[in-house]
């Protein structure tokens, strides 16, 4: 592969009524043995996934369910209770031996996150993917500073010239969008900006050479005093906003533009023409645009300096992924303000327990 | 519409040089004492915002080349003279060599490694040298306009009489290497997912590069470095406790030559506990605390005209045909509804104040006196509150348990108990009663700063923002802000603040419950109908045994509604959301007082001024307040 090549230039993703059809067939070519890996918090599309998978009839041989604290804010009675629910719907769906939970510390006592360093080393060893078909991370109950590493180590397990003869097989990122479930989540807390562990690309080297930083924001709503922080901490020469479009809401771009205004054209004084148009729900288009515009970028101030490319991701989790595989591929920071909690504004019915599944396939057969 | 020039980033965000330069002011300088910066550690304190980045920036040789350049430019030149009075600038050119390393979290991930503790300390070491080494070198071939990396091999450290043991001379290219490779090894290693790799076993516990500084010259290009070096450490808060006690004992040796400042957010302390205002320590060091100088020099005066300075600048830049915030901003009432108010004010508040002391002789030659002003102004809106003042001197000589005779009270001794806090606690209570403007003028705007510069930028950028607006509207004339729409601005930037916590802070909705329960508290205070403490009372007292317990229960899980509240404190604190003073001396015993941010104030209509606060609050009730929110009780116990 050539520098400028796209790892996930060929790709593959089911969504919606798709992931059930692909899992059939690949249920039809050989029988599957599955692990599972997925968040046991309090989100109300926590079950969504592995239900749709159980119904397909895929031999989910185990489920590591992993368990983190809400941070510093004190979770609510109803979250506590549907995060409990979960916890004995999944029991009911798997034998005993077959669930295995694992507790993720967040934060360490003084309050720095842990979390990126903790979960990456559970999951290092990759013994522990041998002789199953495919390991299956479902990111819709995990917060981003939990799965960005997390895929991160797998990618790089999967990717480690040390374990290709162990032969692994598929991974597979799933996840459930539900935009307005998205909406009713809120971080509390989080009074700084950080990079992310493991996605530090060369950010802050000294060695070198005063690199020109550029940043690239992922737009989502309300998340303004979380983008002035991060701006604050890189301070950017160059903004490269990435607003969806196509997007389900066809206005939605419109409505960012409008809401970060002053952000982008006063504080930022960003360039239109940097402005970067990504699918809403193909991550794999935010990846090859963050790729493309980091490579333009590099290309074209080559004469003058190196760049430094700095992403960060305020949107959905689908649109994260984009985010994720590009810094992964490429070594791009990524920021992020971790927040202490998460409280949830109004409250979860039955219709906040489904959204759109989407499978983003990163590893295996299609790319072999 | 013209870009709002409030909306630019901050100085010390500024990404070019002279953007840099063009938005600081030469106050910014006036706090650094300047006979003890270059011979002992500088410890630089504040909350985020008030100016410490920007003060270490300006000592960078990028900043100082500049300068130098630019000092017989009018906006540049006082600058340059207070850099030159520090000994930083000299004629010929910069006068220091500023090295600034910032210590963001990279080095606090260290202490999150499962290695043992000695090898954690030898890996901060490690890697705080080995950027410090980088960044020096990086530094000097900027003073000299040379590119780096590569012309490093142009600087050579040459052993000098301070070397204790023989060694060779060092070239900067040699020193990049390792110094690179030893950064590369450390972060690879750190930020590795599939594992760390121990590489520690070279480093050793301590800094290296300023023992080097010590014991070597410095030449480029054969001739001796003539510059001061100065390391400076930024944002140290963010180092472990562990790494700050480290890092400090190893700068505060006085055997050092070099000079050390570190910046850090006031909540960083070297003593065990998490709480900055519980702290005692010695004074072998010098330290500035930028917010009390702020609020002690010339009694504010100072910080006030840098905000000013500051202002001004930005406000030349929106080229808009005006040259201070000041002039956009109307000191007085001036619409036809602010007028109609006050006059509704005057007349209810003569009448209150003379029902209530019917059959009263005793205030007879107040009330007379009073009336004999209004005869004599048209100022509807003063003689309201000379009314409602007449009002609040009269309940307060009524409370008083030993009525003498019912004599009436002299006009002196009216004048006598007139005073200025009299008057704002009386424009205060009329501002509640009749919704008049209360939060505008830019004195008012100044006090909202809470001695925070990105704070007053902030709000400034707010009322900036409509005065661009009245610029589009009315096609090129700017048309001044009316008091009621400051004071509606103003109000509704303090709300917004107050509703963004959660999301800004940790702890963030204890917090918010906790600053939403004193400011009730304080209201109630504030608008009792003898205003006991006028203008009002913004901020709640706890005892020196009360810091105790709560020092002790943050230690331990054994109290949680105190441990609880100790960290929110704390965030609280670090966040500018409370300020903190420490052993406040009054009736008999020594108070910690956390005062409101002055943003906070006007969600709860209380008064800008520090005059008063609440002692023997109890850490028990802030507890309950912050679990449970504001009990709606005043405090009588002690009264």
């Amino acid at each position: 592969m050539t520098p400028d090549q796209l790892r996930w230039d060929i790709h593959y993703m089911a969504s919606g009524d798709e992931v059930g059809s692909l899992w059939r067939e690949l249920k039809s070519t050989r029988q599957r043995r599955i692990l599972f890996i997925c968040g046991a918090g309090f989100d109300p599309r926590a079950l969504a996934a592995v239900s749709a998978l159980i119904e397909v009839g895929v031999d989910i041989v185990e489920c590591r369910l992993i368990e983190f604290g809400s941070g510093s804010g004190l979770p609510t009675e109803e979250d506590l209770s549907r995060a409990e629910r979960h916890r004995s719907h999944l029991k009911k769906m798997f034998a005993e031996n077959s669930l295995k939970p694992i507790t993720i510390t967040t934060r360490n006592p003084e309050g720095r996150s842990t979390g990126g360093i903790n979960i990456s080393a559970e999951f290092r060893e990759a013994q522990n993917y041998v002789g199953y078909t495919d390991v299956v991370v479902d990111i819709t109950a995990l917060p981003a500073e939990l799965y960005f590493p997390l895929i991160g180590t797998l990618l790089a397990i999967w990717n480690s010239s040390s374990v290709q003869s162990l032969e692994l097989g598929n991974l597979h990122t799933i996840v459930c969008d539900n935009p307005q479930v998205d909406s009713m989540i809120l971080p509390e807390g989080g009074d700084k900006a950080e990079l992310m562990y493991g996605f530090t690309g060369t950010v802050q080297r000294a060695s070198i050479g005063d690199p020109i930083p550029i940043w690239a924001p992922v737009l989502g709503e309300n998340q303004g005093e979380h983008l002035q922080k991060i701006a604050e901490y890189h301070r950017p020469q160059v903004v490269a906003p990435v607003l969806p479009f196509p997007a389900r809401a066809p206005r939605r771009c419109d409505h960012l533009l409008l809401e970060y205004r002053s952000l982008i054209f006063e504080t930022w004084d960003v360039d239109p023409s940097d402005i970067i148009l990504a699918d809403e729900q193909n991550p794999f288009d935010v990846y090859a645009k963050l790729c493309a515009f980091a490579s333009d970028y590099k290309e074209s101030l080559s004469p003058i300096g190196t760049t430094q490319m700095i992403v960060s991701s305020h949107s959905s989790k689908l649109h994260s992924l984009g985010v994720l595989l590009a810094a992964w591929e490429r070594r791009f920071g990524v920021t992020h303000v971790q927040p202490t909690g998460h409280v949830v504004n109004g409250s979860f019915g039955t219709e906040h327990e489904k959204g759109e599944l989407f499978d983003v396939w990163l590893a295996g057969e299609p790319y072999a | 519409m013209a870009q709002n020039p409030f909306r630019l980033r901050a100085s010390e965000q500024a990404t070019i040089e002279d953007q840099f330069l063009s938005l600081v002011g030469p106050d910014a300088l006036d706090l650094l004492p300047k006979d003890q910066l270059w011979d002992r550690l500088v410890i630089i304190e504040s909350a985020p915002g008030a100016g410490k980045t920007t003060i270490l920036r300006l000592l960078t040789p990028p900043s100082l080349r500049l300068l130098s350049r630019l000092k017989d430019q009018d906006a540049y030149r006082l600058l340059s003279e207070q850099l030159t009075d520090l000994g930083a600038l000299t004629e010929r050119g910069p006068a220091v060599v500023g090295i600034l390393v910032n210590c963001r979290e990279q080095y606090a991930t260290i202490q999150d490694l499962p290695v043992d503790e000695q090898v954690q300390i030898r890996w901060f070491f490690g890697l705080l040298d080995a950027r410090l080494t980088l960044l020096t070198l990086r530094s000097i071939l900027a003073l000299y306009g040379l590119s780096y990396p590569r012309d490093a091999h142009r600087i050579e450290f040459l052993p000098n009489e301070n070397a204790t043991i023989v060694s060779q001379p060092v070239n900067g290219a040699q020193l990049y290497d390792e110094a690179s490779k030893a950064e590369n090894n450390l972060t690879d290693s750190l930020n590795s997912l599939m594992g760390v790799t121990d590489v520690s076993a070279d480093l050793s516990v301590g800094l290296q590069l300023p023992r080097t500084l010590h014991t070597s010259d410095i030449l480029v290009d054969g001739k001796p470095l003539q510059q001061r070096v100065l390391l400076m450490f930024d944002d140290v808060h963010e180092l472990t406790l562990e790494q700050r006690l480290a890092l400090r004992r190893d700068l505060e040796r006085r055997e050092l030559t070099v000079a050390r400042w570190l910046a850090q957010r006031s909540q960083a302390v070297e003593a065990t506990e998490p709480l900055a205002f519980a702290r005692t320590e010695g004074r072998d060091y010098a330290e500035i605390q930028i917010e009390e100088w702020a609020r002690t020099t010339r009694r504010g005066q100072r910080f006030y005209s840098l905000l000013d300075e500051i202002s001004n600048r930005r406000i030349l830049r929106a080229q808009v045909g005006v040259e201070t915030l000041e002039a956009c901003l109307l000191t007085t009432l001036s619409t036809d509804r602010e007028f109609e108010r006050a006059n509704d004010a005057k007349t209810i508040a003569r009448r209150s104040a003379v029902d209530s002391v019917r059959g009263h002789q005793k205030f007879d030659e107040w009330i007379q006196g009073t009336l004999e002003a209004e005869a004599t102004t048209a100022d509807a809106f003063e003689m309201a509150i000379d009314w409602r003042k007449l009002s609040i001197l009269m309940s307060q000589r009524l409370g008083r348990r030993q009525l003498p005779l019912d004599i009436p009270l002299a006009v002196s001794e009216f004048e006598n108990r007139d005073s200025s806090s009299i008057r704002t606690a009386a424009e205060l209570f009329l501002a509640k009663e009749h919704r008049l403007p209360f939060y505008y003028g830019m004195k008012r705007i100044r006090q909202l700063s809470s001695w925070n510069i990105e704070q007053f930028l902030r709000v400034a950028g707010d009322l900036f923002e409509q005065v661009l607006a009245s610029v589009t509207l009315s096609r090129g004339s700017v048309s001044q802000l009316t008091a009621t729409q400051q004071d509606t601005l103003i109000r509704a930037v303090s709300r917004h603040r107050l509703s963004v916590l959660p999301k800004e802070v940790p702890f963030g909705e204890d917090v918010q419950r906790l600053v939403t329960a004193i400011g009730k508290f304080c209201q109630l205070e504030t608008f009792r109908e003898t205003a006991p403490y006028a203008p009002g009372v913004t901020g709640v007292g706890i005892s020196e045994s009360d810091v105790t317990r709560l020092r002790e229960a943050a230690q331990s899980s054994k109290q949680p509604m105190l441990q609880r509240l100790s960290r929110v404190l704390a965030s609280a604190i670090a966040n500018n959301v409370l300020e903190v003073r420490p052993n406040v001396n009054v009736k008999g015993g020594t108070w910690t007082v956390f005062f409101l941010n002055r943003l906070y104030c006007p969600e709860f209509d209380l008064p800008l001024e520090y005059s008063g606060y609440k002692e023997r609050v109890g850490i028990d009730r802030l507890a309950l307040w912050t679990a449970s929110g504001f009990d709606g009780q005043t405090l009588r116990l002690h009264q």
